[in-house]
């Protein structure tokens, strides 16, 4: 990738059991060699089992270990924050699970923990307990994390939040700038509870580059002080950042060349073109055979026309990396090249079949039923999307593939939003996409961050159009660019274009193209669900003004009372 | 289905209707941007008017279109290109009839120079062309646009004589012209009713801001600013024109109040390019794949300069000066004089297949060279010659002026992509410039001379011509036998 590489970290780490007969410390960094470092960054962690407890040493080993493992197994595309919090959810529930075979569950598998993850240019802090994460810039140290700990009487506390305490759990967290020569200090309490700040920066300063010596200088004065506790500290020091400089980002995005206008015969890396689907001002797409496999593929170009331009580019190479990442059989399949590509372009699986652009024109008035068959896959389709943290943030017909086999998949990730990529910084002002103004969410124009609502949204009105024919807000969305004039919009319902629609259906659809994304449904599963079946807090007929339930009776009541009024005047 | 060649008559694409659409618009600019020029006799006799004051016509209604440009395109960017279109034929359409049927001098000379507006449609279409054909077809697209748009001049010239006889009396040029401002009215509101600004359901993307060209190095920043003065000389020559030392259709105070606004604008330009250009000011490094020679911009200009602007300058000439040399009607004259932008509908896609083919610079150079000599046989015509001998020697040289239109264009794209639509912008002034400068050294001397001018300012550009590089780009390239191999260009 293009953002690949530049962080370098110089770490040591040390433990010690103390004046204890054993060590219920844990401490762990992974700094992964390959792209993993820019996808989910650099890790840290320390936990200490708690004492009182019983099987402490037990749980403060299983902390370190489990989220180093299963840190790095999360998806690519999700943030920091998602994959840890996951990690954390299910470890603690793991541990306070075991802890139930003992009478309180304090005495069982408890730890504190403490989490610093480095990427891009960020250090992402996770923290429950009583050890701490301090940073020391420009000879200051300062201390990043809260202690969750009650004092209870001199020397003594008691821990108000642990790994294993509870079944639920809370954990700070806080995203922490990172700069040049930084150095991070994870730390368990039989250091920092004997040697204040002040010491602990004058050891680190003294011992200059070498940090294993400050590690080991800190864990005897701690204990030349007479710490009684085990001792544990982890220092990272922060050598490069990715991406300062922006004449590699930008080789690195044209080390492959655009490939020439292709023409039907042409061959590029074995791969035959065959036919071209599509060109568009941004891109051509092609049918080309792989006659080493057998198959087909389509295979997408960037177009010539942005060849200069690096956030064209970089949106152009990021969007096979989020096809690949996506597994669901509504999702169109993005595939490696048969030989490593000598220019720019991708391949995804071939699928013969139109868009329901082209099956809407060819069924103008589908059933509910046909508009279901196509629906609920493409919904499951996005929900495997937003599992992994991604927003397609451009659904429209155009962007439905509907099978000749009956399939539906979703294409076209040129637009998506992934939270995982967007924490990695690139020196290049990236692209602001507003998706298609038809069908894109108001979020999008206004400028708001856009969440996995805006998606129901588009899919909404993508089921609006199929039933009615019509655009919603009949076709004004596109005219819109402040709040005031997307409130201003009236939404007319389904069922007064298409008067099959049921009241239920239209209100599930009302409800999902809310303008404000607060008033659309929580999930796309909720949304579809509705769509199939009658919600009862719809179907029931609330109160309704006289002026909606029947408009006729009140203007011929109003022009009524004008008649007598105009006979009285005249009579006058 | 989509392939380098384009099929006009496929109406059944969305994009060709478009196109059919956009180029007829441009057409129709054309028209009423220069329908007073075979008009010109009748318009000298109905308000009795000097010969100096008929070239004031002419060169008033090239000038606004210099500024007009710019305020289309932000225009463009604002609201979109087909309002912008469709009110541009509106309110020139409205002008128009106000032009034919005007009783002064002054009136004429204000709505003319108001009529300026109209000639920045140019700008409008290649926008909406460009939203619409994918890359390879584009090149094509708005050679069509541009070259079948152009002959709208010469439909003019052609017309609007005959028109004018057929409604008779000494009215009947009024009548003629009013036509054509009405016709662009009604095409007006019928293509905003027909066009769309994007293809249905593309995705948009927010343009990127536009305030000037950025450069790569505080050379071609000097470059560049030097390179804007000539459009605001070109303006000042004008206002010179019409001061009191000269035509004198200006008062003294107004004449410099219009030298202060000149002033004032180029300062605010010369801001606004320094705005965008802090990082070269502040020696940031500019990554390499966004660098590009400013030279190669400049000798674009001076090219369009010598080619579009003279083909304007004579376009605006042509029909009076066969009337007056070989002492025809007007309507044969306006059909001779046609001859010239006739040559547009083929002559302008040719220039840009030729320069695809042959290589960017020597097609460049020779059709410059060649319009150099074509002037200079125009500049020997007089009243000796057979007539049409006069009009092969103008087709000719047309086609020379007109491929060497399309040549530019071709290689417009090709100098910096991501800034196409500024340097096409700076390139399309400079082709007015040209129009106004030849058009004010027509007011000082003879119809040869005149030519003669160009034709040594052809030369020049020839010149010019042969320190441009060609453009190449980082794109791998086909090998005998189809597949793709790679060349790395750095």
């Amino acid at each position: 990738m293009h953002f690949d590489g530049g962080l370098k970290l110089a770490i040591a780490q040390r433990s010690s059991a103390g004046q204890k007969s054993v060590n219920e410390d844990s401490l762990g960094i992974c700094v992964p060699k390959d792209e993993q470092l820019t996808t989910k960054g650099a890790v840290a962690v320390i936990a200490d089992g708690v004492s009182a407890a019983e099987a402490g040493k037990e749980a403060a080993e299983t902390c370190v270990t489990g989220f180093l493992s299963d840190y790095f197994s999360t998806p690519d595309s999700w943030s920091v924050k998602r994959s840890a919090q996951q990690v954390l959810n299910a470890l603690n529930r793991w541990l306070y699970g075991q802890g139930q075979s003992y009478l309180q569950a304090e005495k069982g598998y408890v730890s504190t923990l403490s989490i610093a993850v480095f990427k891009s240019q960020t250090a992402h802090l996770f923290h429950v307990g009583d050890s701490r994460i301090y940073r020391l810039r420009d000879g200051c140290l300062e201390q990043l994390t809260r202690d969750h700990a009650m004092p209870i009487s001199r020397g003594k506390s008691y821990l108000t939040r642990a790994m294993g305490l509870d079944i639920n759990l809370d954990v700070d967290y806080r995203a922490a700038d990172v700069a040049l020569a930084d150095i991070f200090l994870l730390s368990t309490d039989g250091i920092h509870d004997v040697l204040n700040s002040n010491r602990l920066q004058a050891i680190i300063s003294e011992a200059g580059d070498d940090l294993e010596l400050a590690c080991q200088r800190m864990i005897d004065e701690a204990l030349a002080a007479g710490s009684d506790d085990n001792l544990s500290c982890q220092l990272l020091r922060i050598d490069a950042l990715p991406l300062e400089d922006a004449g590699d980002v930008y080789r690195k995005l044209t080390a492959l060349p655009f490939p020439p206008p292709l023409s039907v015969g042409m061959v590029v890396d074995g791969l035959v073109i065959e036919e071209e689907i599509h060109a568009s001002p941004r891109s051509q797409l092609y049918k080309v055979y792989d006659a080493t496999a057998d198959r087909h593929y389509a295979m997408k170009t960037p177009s010539a026309n942005y060849n200069d331009d690096p956030a064209y580019i970089e949106r152009f190479i990021l969007e096979s990396w989020v096809g690949r990442r996506i597994q669901s059989e509504n999702v169109i399949e993005v595939v490696d090249p048969p030989v490593p590509p000598s220019c720019l372009y991708y391949l995804s699986t071939f699928v013969p079949g139109v868009t329901l652009g082209q099956w809407m024109r060819a069924h103008p008035q589908p059933s509910t039923q046909q508009m279901l068959d196509i629906i609920l896959p493409a919904a499951k389709g996005l929900q495997a999307m937003h599992r992994r943290d991604t927003i397609h943030q451009d659904i429209k017909p155009d962007n439905i593939l509907v099978g000749d086999t009956g399939q539906v998949k979703i294409i076209d990730f040129g637009s998506c939003f992934v939270a995982g990529l967007a924490e990695i910084a690139v020196p290049i002002t990236r692209d602001r996409v507003l998706g298609t103004a038809q069908y894109s969410a108001p979020e999008h124009v206004l400028g708001r961050r856009p969440g996995t609502r805006a998606d129901q949204f588009s899919l909404a009105a993508v089921v609006f159009e199929m039933l009615t024919a019509h655009k919603p807000y009949q076709g004004r969305l596109e005219s819109c660019t402040t709040t005031a004039a997307f409130t201003r919009l009236e939404y007319i319902s389904a069922s007064h274009y298409n008067p099959h629609v049921p009241l239920w259906l239209d209100a599930a659809l009302n409800r999902a193209l809310s303008i404000s994304p607060e008033l659309r449904y929580n999930d796309i599963a909720e949304f579809v669900h509705d769509l199939q079946h009658p919600n009862p807090a719809y179907s029931k007929d609330s109160f309704q003004p006289l002026l909606n339930r029947n408009p006729l009776m009140v203007w011929q009541g109003v022009s009524f009372l004008l008649l007598l009024g105009l006979i009285w005047s005249l009579a006058h | 289905m989509s392939s380098s060649t384009l099929n006009v008559l496929d109406l059944k694409q969305e994009k060709i209707r478009l196109l059919h659409l956009s180029w007829f618009a441009f057409f129709l600019s054309f028209v009423v941007w220069f329908n007073f020029a075979p008009m010109l006799s009748s318009i000298k006799e109905a308000f009795d008017l000097t010969s100096q004051q008929v070239k004031a016509l002419m060169i008033l209604n090239v000038a606004l279109t210099i500024p007009a440009r710019v305020i289309v395109g932000m225009l463009v960017d604002r609201f979109g290109p087909r309002i912008v279109y469709s009110a541009l034929l509106v309110t020139g359409g409205i002008m128009c009839v106000a032009f034919a049927f005007a009783n002064s001098y002054e009136t004429i000379a204000l709505l003319r120079f108001l009529m300026g507006f109209i000639g920045a449609g140019f700008v409008i279409g290649i926008r909406l062309v460009g939203e619409w054909f994918p890359a390879r077809q584009v090149g094509l697209a708005e050679g069509v646009y541009g070259g079948w748009g152009n002959f709208g001049s010469s439909a003019a010239a052609m017309i609007l004589p005959s028109l004018a006889l057929y409604f008779g009396g000494p009215d009947g040029w009024r009548y003629a012209i009013a036509m054509t401002g009405v016709m662009a009215s009604v095409y007006g509101v019928f293509f905003y009713w027909r066009a769309r600004n994007t293809p249905k359901g593309s995705t948009y993307f927010k343009p990127k801001k536009s305030g000037g060209l950025v450069v790569s190095s505080k050379r071609d920043l000097v470059f560049y600013i030097a390179m804007c003065v000539p459009m605001y000389l070109a303006l000042a020559t004008l206002t010179w024109k019409l001061s009191p030392v000269n035509l004198g259709l200006l008062n003294g105070a107004a004449a410099t109040a219009l030298y202060v606004v000149l002033v004032v604008l180029f300062i605010f330009q010369v801001s606004q390019i320094i705005r965008v250009n802090s990082d070269v000011l502040n020696n940031v490094d500019i990554p390499e794949m966004q660098r590009y020679k400013f030279k190669q911009v400049a000798i674009l200009n001076v090219a369009y300069f010598v080619t579009f602007g003279s083909e304007l300058a004579v376009v605006s000439m042509l029909p009076l000066f066969f009337m007056e040399t070989f002492d025809l009607s007007a309507v044969t004259a306006g059909m001779l004089a046609a001859g010239f932008a006739f040559m547009n509908l083929v002559a302008r896609p040719g220039g840009g297949y030729l320069s695809d083919r042959f290589g960017r610079r020597k097609s460049l150079s020779i059709l410059v060279s060649g319009l150099a000599v074509g002037y200079l046989v125009l500049s020997n015509i007089d009243s000796t010659w057979t007539i049409w001998v006069a009009v092969v020697a103008t087709m000719c040289c047309s086609f020379f002026v007109q491929a060497g239109e399309g040549a530019v264009f071709a290689i417009v794209p090709l100098v910096k992509r991501s800034m196409t639509g500024q340097i096409a912008g700076m390139t399309g002034a400079y082709g007015n410039v040209g129009a106004v400068i030849f058009l004010t050294v027509l007011s000082f001397v003879s119809a040869s001379q005149f030519f003669l001018v160009i034709a040594a300012c052809a030369g020049l550009v020839f010149i010019a011509v042969q320190f441009m590089e060609e453009p190449q780009g980082h794109t791998a390239e086909l090998n005998e036998d189809g597949s793709v191999a790679l060349i790395e260009v750095s």
